[in-house]
């Protein structure tokens, strides 16, 4: 126990004071993150507008028809179609909503000569995603020249926003898990191969051979270092999650646990890759290869279901997969029986791979 | 004290149809410096595996203090050192530390400090193990090896790559080593670390040990003899000792002269003689003695240093 505990104290020492080490574990996330954040928060090609006109008149056409010619966003009738779900899913940031009334209202206005109206336009948005705000100030601009148009004076049309942000799963929130599921790949898979390749170039296993500690108490020696290494990850791109965006997360038991199995899962690959590739660069670059594809496959950035078939099958059999899954299922919907199925595969072959990295990353060749 | 702390009996070490070692069979004594000397691939750090538990025989005995090498694999390992071959320690952890680390992973342990002063290494205390020179990573690998405070320290090609003066260094710890009482088993293929450190010495070739003794013992036996040398004669000189002395010969303005085992003074007499008499002009005249690299080759028709050619 004793040697175990200085084991792992001079492990973290060691690991801290590597630069490079540290970048990747704790820098590298949160920069993933933030771009990905910023570059995909929301756009998805031009900016496209649904809209649901349940009045069906001329004034309506007319409200489409100015919003159209604006050339700023692209109008589609959505009518039929499930918007309000859509925004709750994210897959849209924004739509409107013209009811029945919304030309009859104007007119009897006009005609009254009031100075309020009824006729207003519903303007459902996601505030957290980026291009919400530029279709919100498009249709503010629309309603405005209509008013001028018609009476000059009057606020005729007006618009009712509707932030929804709140009870919505916005880009960013789906983003986070994958991006602790991919940190969790590269930072288990890259620092078991570069430490394992590197202790055996450099000897340290032929002396390590030499003394009465055996494999297997100093593998669990650097599960629980890399345990420690990916929860002080984990608390610092939840910090920076925060403090950039403002998003708080659903931290919990389960979330907690698939980081664990997914860098058992992911340290038995690196041991497994280590020990087939003797060189030492060949074996980082082989631990890239593997973690690179993966990455973009396994539902980090977008979701499976987006991608072309044969992709989805790759997706199927990749461990982070499982392991994305999981972790949004513990961090955002919260079904149980999600988290635990994919725990469960998790888990499974992260002690099966990690045992077998265990046996075939030898020290010393017989 | 003369008990043996290693003993090996008809060991052999095959891999698939090649025999690495072949049959071979040696004792060490408890407190002696014994080198293990040959050309690189001759068997000799797949011997020290076998006897640091790392390697299984193939077949024939070898025990360590007492222990078996098959059966008693953690008990060997508590109470031997070792510097394997090419060594390194933990590179982000300073000298220290390292000997910290390695120490905590036994049950009998020296202080890291103690061994620190050992080895003069103490302004190298907080220094990182990557920022060390090759001599001063070899001597932190020496005390390393020391931790357990163990009763074998085997090293294995302990200066392998270090210039003259780090490996003076390294001769110097290995030296401290003898006088703490510790037995060495050092494996080597430079003649001259196993002539200037070694007790007893046991030539390996090609899996086979091909001579065994004290290194001077070996050198009047194998070595040749030794040789006469006298440079820079004048024509006449080099006449007249060509005529007077059979045995000589020529080389350039030098003669040597190979020097019987027993009767080599009287062949000195004469050439001095010779030289003082006749008023014959040579600049200088000496006994080149033959060394351990002239017993290797005798023994193997083959150069040591450069291994099997």
């Amino acid at each position: 126990m004793v040697r175990l505990l200085s084991d792992i104290k001079y492990s973290l020492l060691a690991f801290f004071r590597n630069k490079g080490a540290v970048f990747w574990t704790f820098i590298f996330p949160i920069i993933l993150f933030v771009l990905l954040g910023f570059l995909l928060g929301g756009t998805s090609g031009p900016l496209t507008l649904y809209y649901n006109d349940s009045d069906h008149s001329q004034m309506s056409g007319v409200f489409i028809d100015a919003m159209n010619s604006t050339n700023a966003v692209k109008m589609v009738d959505g009518s039929g179609m499930d918007l309000a779900g859509q925004l709750k899913d994210a897959k849209i940031s924004c739509y409107i909503d013209i009811p029945a009334g919304f030309e009859n209202n104007i007119m009897a206005s006009e005609m009254s000569g009031g100075n309020s109206s009824d006729a207003t336009v519903q303007m459902y948005y996601d505030k957290s995603q980026t291009t919400s705000l530029a279709i919100v100030s498009v249709v503010n601009t629309v309603a405005d020249k209509i008013n001028m148009n018609i009476s000059k004076t009057k606020d005729l049309v007006t618009v009712l926003p509707h932030d929804v942000t709140t009870n919505s799963v916005n880009y960013l929130d789906f983003l986070f898990p994958g991006i602790i599921g991919m940190s969790v790949m590269s930072i288990a898979v890259n620092g078991t191969v570069g430490q394992s390749a590197r202790n055996r170039a450099t000897g340290v296993f032929r002396k390590l051979a030499t003394t009465p500690i055996s494999r297997v108490e100093w593998n669990l020696g650097r599960i629980i270092t890399q345990t420690i290494t990916l929860m002080l990850s984990l608390a610092v791109s939840i910090a920076a999650a925060w403090l950039i965006f403002g998003i708080s997360l659903n931290i919990n038991l389960m979330m907690l646990l698939m980081v664990i199995a997914g860098g058992l899962v992911f340290s038995g690959l690196g041991n497994i890759i280590a020990s087939f590739v003797k060189d030492e660069d060949t074996a980082t670059n082989a631990a890239s290869a593997l973690t690179f594809p993966l990455m973009f496959v396994s539902g980090s950035f977008f979701s499976v279901g987006q991608m072309p078939w044969f992709l989805q099958d790759l997706a199927n059999v990749s461990p982070l997969t499982y392991l994305n899954n999981g972790l949004r299922a513990a961090m955002i919907t919260g079904n149980g029986t999600d988290v635990l199925n994919n725990f469960a595969i998790v888990a499974v072959l992260g002690v099966i791979l990690f045992v077998v990295g265990v046996i075939v990353l030898k020290w010393k060749e017989d | 004290m003369t008990d043996s702390v290693i003993e090996i009996n008809s060991l052999v070490k095959k891999y698939g149809n090649f025999t690495a070692v072949d049959d071979i069979s040696l004792n060490v004594k408890r407190g002696e410096v014994f080198a293990f000397l040959g050309p690189n691939g001759a068997g000799k750090t797949t011997t020290v595996e076998i006897l640091e538990t790392l390697k299984t025989p193939t077949s024939g005995s070898v025990s360590v203090l007492g222990y078996d090498v098959r059966k008693d694999e953690m008990k060997i390992k508590e109470k031997i050192g070792v510097l394997p071959q090419s060594f390194n320690a933990f590179e982000w952890l300073t000298v220290w530390e390292n000997i910290d680390r390695f120490a905590q992973m036994y049950r009998k342990r020296v202080d890291a400090d103690h061994l620190i002063d050992m080895f003069d290494l103490k302004d190298k205390r907080n220094v990182l193990f990557k920022n060390l020179s090759g001599g001063l990573k070899q001597r932190v690998g020496i005390a390393l090896s020391l931790v357990n405070d163990p009763e074998i320290v085997f090293l294995d090609e302990p200066t392998t790559g270090l210039d003259p003066r780090a490996r003076r260094d390294v001769w110097e710890a290995i030296r401290e080593l003898k006088s703490h009482g510790k037995t060495v088993f050092l494996t080597t293929h430079y003649m001259d670390e196993a002539y200037y450190l070694a007790d007893r010495i046991d030539i390996i070739h090609k899996g086979k040990i091909v001579a065994e003794g004290l290194p001077e013992d070996l050198i009047n036996r194998y070595g040749g003899g030794n040789t006469l040398i006298i440079r820079e004669c004048d024509d006449a000189a080099l006449a007249l000792i060509m005529k007077e002395m059979p045995a000589s010969r020529r080389e350039h303005n030098d003669i040597i002269i190979k020097l019987p085992e027993n009767d080599g003074l009287t062949i000195m007499t004469q050439a001095v003689e010779l030289l003082n008499n006749r008023h014959a002009a040579c600049k200088e005249l000496y006994v080149k003695k033959s060394t351990l690299e002239d017993v290797f080759l005798n023994l193997t028709g083959e150069k040591l240093a450069e291994g099997v050619q």
